[in-house]
């Protein structure tokens, strides 16, 4: 007894040795090092060992303590910013900024594993026009105009010590009219501003997609003082002896990602909206270092459908990034699709994010406004575009043939009114694809004499058609406000192109715009109760929820309402004050209850009354005398058995 | 075969509806779903005291003075032992809506509480009771009371088993006929219709399930072809009478659907599933008072109410006589007492199990785990399950073992609501004819059709309560035959005492 006792304690000791505990992995909250961090965890749970994740903690000071602290064990750092929170100066060779970090490291009981391959160094990022007109192309182009700039850093850059926001001010010798701090989280909203001229200047990451995706100059550094920064995971020495295989199991990490890699996979997250952790999955699985082990939740992302040419502009990422903000932990994904509204409605996406004149159909009468859907949200504006050659209409009402988007786009839409109001009589002549470039050719071809777009502000496709061909210009529309045909498409507004802003612009040009709306399915007339309980899974496509309308307002902040041609999504009205109902707002159901009770009292006196035929006095096992039509009369001896 | 009045008044009433369905759907849809919400917004105190007043009268039978009383001669004794019984019980009460609702709903609810804000730790307490008291006692004594009426009629007093054979001899006169038959043409009316929107839910659901197995498109035609082999299915079993076939599919869909529990239980947060079902045990227990009674007036929510608890408990109520026939044939010689309890309270604290596991481990997900799961199921219902299962190994064999089950179970369901409606046309025959059964398949295969074609499963629920809201008219009548019947009942007899 005592052997088989003793046996048992030993076995559980040895299982509760067994139960090890596991390793903390953390990362910093840029989107970035968030991926960095889910790569890591992964490697590391595919080798087995088990892994608690606190993704996001902070920014690097805060990472930086918890690790010296003992309670994260690695982290993926990078090897110019341990240098900064070393308070050491900065060194722009990789190599040499880790010899400089041995030593304090080695008191610190710190050490940095494999590098991942790539360096990020902080660039300052502007416009390319603005480069263009000022001529920038170093960082010390900008002191002499820095007075009329405004710059827009990260809450972590201006909080750093040494290599932050004060030095890089001081070593430059730069005074900037305003300088716009943002939440580290909403470091990429930076981007959104600089696009939008809130502001001018910005330091951003060189592995921040946005720079190539948006089009957007770099400066050089022409002085030192950003250190490199190697990436790499960084642990503790303590780390390392509670969890020895750590560094084996993140071999296969090193080297294996460089800063294109990077690129695309902060682009997955930031356009197309997947989480990141499942990037991080997608990107192990390439590299063939982790394959899907533990199991990872069905990644089916809430699209959002939008123009394939609307594809990381400014209204776009927006609503992405409201829609991921009212829906947290649900992956959010544009999908790109020619016919935005028609994905809608077959149910096919969710919300679909499309320039007001989308909401508006023609018919035989006139444009009329499409009631199967509703705007939820106002996310940008989208300029109406007029192409014309050189020697073509100086207005837009002397065109002959116009050029518009495939028949049913907003452009078409839009064209078709402006003919059905014009003074002469005008064509059109729909394209088989939207978009500048084919708009643009057909007006090279002398197929047409002007030519519709609707895009966002300075979007791609339309910079590049005036670009490429300088013949093209901007038409003007201000004698639009004198015309009838503004009373048929009262969403449109004016809007002013300044010279700059687009290239070949000589001078400022008047143009039309209309809001850019998040748009989702409006409820159709309903009959009866509500769309909720069971068996009520409607086959049609189900309008979103308030509470979604709502948080999606919320996550878009202060911005102008939809405005009043448009068909608002019922939760973002208003609500007035309930007047008092009347006393008895329902006779009708007054009537219903009075009939039950009638009833109920017929039912109370059949149960009760001395009956005709059944009366309560015969019991079981009689012969009835008086029933009527009924059920036999059975025996208590011979029980009728009913067959199966 | 002889004609009954009742077959053919039923057919008049039926046919035209299901074509009205097949020809205008919208204006039936229409005009159908306003008379609907009319009479569940207009009465709705008294649907939801009717159903809990089924509680407390469950209760006083099993705990009163009649409870004694055996279900067929005094000295009959039970046809099947007590655990066939029971297994018997289960296999009758299982359906595909288990397997539809048991992650959809606690999700749903968790993500949407009525009166206060989602996804909170409150919200779940209150998502697992609130689907408790739509599963639990109140349905299974809604079933419980048809079972009894009409076992107690066709075994202690001999009776055939119609709906209308506990009014027999109540009103008396010329006009009991006509009551009679009124009363089975209701029943008939409030069967067909709940069976044909209890099976267009399955046929759609069947669809997600091919769906995310094997990327079938969702479309009409999918849900048409899956009808069709449903009512080939079902005929066949029907017409051919292969009983012993029934029972072994029977068997192996409650084996299967106990192991996918199993797995989910093992698999999924185990601890936290047995957790969540002792809190809700209990949290249902102290609660269902107030929950049999609660209708928001004050909060101006009835029509959460009428959407979801009304709506389950008006679409037993249309159930009842259907699994009624069944829980009576197998519960021969059981005491009132004994037939109370194991016909309520076992299948509830199943159900609690189930929802728990099911539910359970989707609020898990939803709090603790990667989430998106109410989302996913807000955008559609029916694929509920097949996400969940995503979140789980081997999902691919949980979702076509789930798909087989749902689709066995909609043959079973369907065999035995033809079954039962043949009965009740052919004046209670236990052998009916077999045209009487084509007859009642094919319309049933059709009403299901309409509903599916009308591409708006709303007008299944408003059909289903449409025809349940005159039946519970019948019920009233059929318990007043019932009490006049047991007060007729001597007081104190014990097994050994026969009647004189």
């Amino acid at each position: 007894m005592r052997g088989i006792t003793a046996l048992c304690l030993a076995a559980l000791l040895l299982l509760s040795a067994c139960t090890r505990t596991p390793v903390v992995v953390a990362s910093k909250d840029t989107v970035q090092d968030r991926i960095l961090g889910e790569m890591m965890a992964l490697t590391l749970e595919a080798r087995g060992l088990p892994v608690e994740r606190r993704i996001g903690l902070g920014d690097s000071a805060d990472a930086f303590q918890a690790l010296r602290a003992g309670d994260i064990d690695v982290y993926p750092e990078y090897s110019g910013t341990a240098l900064a929170l070393l308070d050491a100066p900065p060194e722009t060779d990789p190599g040499v900024v880790r010899a400089r970090l041995a030593a304090p490291f080695a008191a610190l009981g710190l050490e940095f594993l494999a590098p991942f391959g790539f360096e990020s160094r902080f660039v300052p990022v502007t416009r390319r026009a603005l480069a263009q007109g000022e001529r920038l192309a170093r960082v010390g182009d900008l002191a002499p105009i820095a007075g009329e700039l405004r710059l827009g850093v990260s809450r972590s850059f201006a909080e750093r010590p040494r290599d932050g926001l004060i030095g890089f001010l001081e070593q430059f010798g730069l005074d900037f009219r305003d300088v716009v701090v943002v939440g580290e989280e909403r470091r990429e909203s930076l981007y959104q501003m600089l696009v939008d001229e809130r502001i001018d200047v910005m330091i951003g990451f060189s592995t921040d997609p946005q720079i190539l995706d948006f089009g957007l100059a770099t400066l050089v550094v022409d002085m030192p003082f950003f250190p490199a920064y190697e990436a790499a995971p960084l642990t503790s020495d303590a780390a390392l002896s509670r969890h020895p295989g750590v560094p084996d199991a993140l071999a296969p990490l090193a080297g294996a990602i460089d800063a294109a890699t990077l690129r695309g996979l902060v682009r997955q997250v930031q356009v197309t909206g997947r989480t990141p952790r499942a990037v991080a999955a997608i990107a192990l699985a390439q590299l063939d270092i982790a394959g899907g082990g533990a199991a990872t939740p069905p990644e089916i992302p809430l699209a959002l459908a939008i123009d394939p040419l609307e594809l990381g502009s400014t209204p776009a990422n927006r609503a992405l990034d409201a829609v991921r903000t009212a829906m947290p932990g649900r992956a959010v994904a544009l999908a790109p699709t020619s016919r935005p509204l028609a994905a809608l409605a077959a149910g096919e996406t969710r919300m679909a994010v499309v320039p007001a004149a989308a909401h508006f159909r023609m018919t035989p009468g006139g444009a009329v406004r499409d009631e199967t859907v509703e705007a939820i949200g106002v996310v940008g504006r989208s300029v109406l575009y007029a192409f014309a050659a050189d020697e073509g209409p100086a207005r837009l009402g002397g065109a002959g043939v116009v050029a518009t988007g495939p028949e049913g786009s907003p452009s078409h839409l839009v064209a078709s009114v402006l003919a059905r109001h014009a003074e002469t009589a005008v064509m059109l002549a729909p394209q088989a694809e939207s978009g500048a470039a084919a708009v643009g050719a057909a007006i090279a071809d002398g197929a047409a004499d002007v030519g519709l777009v609707i895009a966002s502000r300075q979007r791609g496709d339309v910079v590049e058609a005036l670009r490429a061909d300088p013949s093209l210009r901007l038409v003007d529309a201000s004698a639009w406000w004198q015309g009838p045909a503004r009373l048929a498409l009262p969403f449109l507004a004016q809007a002013t192109l300044r010279p700059e802003t687009h290239p070949g612009l000589g001078r400022a040009v008047s143009v039309l715009s209309m809001q850019t709306v998040i748009t989702g399915p409006a409820p159709p007339e309903a009959a009866g109760l509500g769309r909720q309980g069971p068996i009520s899974f409607d086959m049609r496509v189900q309008p979103l929820t308030d509470t979604t309308v709502r948080a999606i307002d919320r996550a878009l902040g202060t911005r102008p309402d939809v405005g009043a041609s448009l068909r608002a999504a019922p939760a973002l009205a208003p609500r007035p004050p309930e007047a008092p109902t009347a006393r008895n707002p329902r006779p009708d159901q007054a009537l219903l209850t009075m009939g039950i009770f009638a009833y109920l009292a017929l039912a109370g006196w059949l149960l009760v009354r001395r009956g005709p035929g059944g009366s309560p006095r015969h019991g079981p096992g009689a012969r009835s005398t008086a029933g009527p039509s009924g059920g036999r009369p059975a025996s208590s001896s011979t029980p009728q058995t009913p067959e199966h | 075969m002889q004609i009954t009045p009742v077959f053919l008044i039923a057919l008049a009433i039926c046919v035209p509806v299901g074509l009205w369905g097949v020809v205008a759907p919208q204006a039936m849809a229409g005009s159908v779903l306003g008379l609907t919400a009319w009479f569940m917004v207009g009465a709705s105190w008294w649907w939801l005291a009717l159903c809990s007043g089924f509680v407390i009268f469950a209760a006083v039978l099993a705990l009163g003075p009649w409870g004694n009383i055996r279900l067929g001669a005094d000295d009959d004794r039970p046809e099947f032992s007590t655990v066939s019984w029971i297994a018997m019980l289960f296999a009758g009460g299982m359906g595909a809506g288990l397997l539809f609702w048991g992650v959809a709903e606690p999700v749903t609810h968790f993500a949407a509480p009525p009166g206060m804000e989602g996804g909170t730790a409150e919200a779940a307490r209150a998502a697992m009771v609130i689907t408790n008291l739509h599963w639990g006692l109140h349905a299974w004594s809604i079933y419980g009371i048809c079972a009894l009426i009409i076992a107690y009629f066709t075994y202690r007093r001999g009776g055939r088993p119609l709906i209308s054979t506990p009014l027999v001899g109540l009103i008396g006169g010329r006009a009991e006929r006509g009551v009679l038959v009124a009363a089975d043409v209701l029943g008939v009316v409030a069967v067909v219709f709940g069976l044909a929107g209890s099976l267009a839910m399955g046929a759609l659901q069947v669809r997600s399930g091919l769906a995310s197995v094997i990327d079938v498109p969702e479309t009409i035609g999918v849900a048409l072809a899956i009808l069709a082999v449903l009512y080939a299915a079902y005929m066949i079993s029907t017409l051919t009478g292969v009983e012993k076939g029934m029972k072994l599919l029977s068997n192996i869909n409650m084996v299967l659907a106990l192991a996918i529990m199993l797995f989910i239980m093992l698999v999924g947060p185990t601890a936290f599933i047995f957790e969540s079902a002792v809190d809700t045990l209990g949290a249902y227990v102290s609660q269902i008072v107030t929950l049999s009674f609660r209708l928001f007036p004050y909060e101006g929510l009835t029509e959460w109410s009428a959407s979801w608890t009304l709506t389950y408990l008006i679409w037993w109520l249309a159930w009842g006589p259907f699994v009624g026939v069944f829980i009576a044939r197998i519960s021969k010689g059981r005491t009132i007492r004994e037939f109370c309890a194991g016909v309520i309270l076992v299948p509830t604290l199943f159900s609690i199990l189930w929802f728990a596991v099911f539910g359970g481990a989707g609020i898990y997900v939803e709090l603790f785990g990667p989430g998106g799961l109410s989302a996913l199921v807000a955008d559609n219902v029916s694929e509920a399950l097949f996400a969940f299962f995503g979140y789980f190994p081997l999902a691919g064999l949980l979702s076509a073992a789930a798909l087989a089950l749902i689709f066995i179970f909609l043959v079973t369901s369907a065999d035995s609501g033809t079954f039962v409606l043949s009965m009740m046309t052919t004046d209670g025959r236990l052998e009916p004819p077999a045209s009487a059964k084509i007859v009642w398949g094919s319309l049933a295969a059709i009403i299901t059709a309409a509903t599916l074609l009308s591409t708006s499963v709303e007008v299944a629920r408003a059909m289903a309560t449409l025809g349940a809201i005159p039946f519970s008219a019948v019920l009233v009548l059929q318990i007043v035959g019932f009490l006049r019947a047991l007060a007729a009942e001597p007081a104190g007899r014990t097994p050994a005492e026969k009647a004189a």
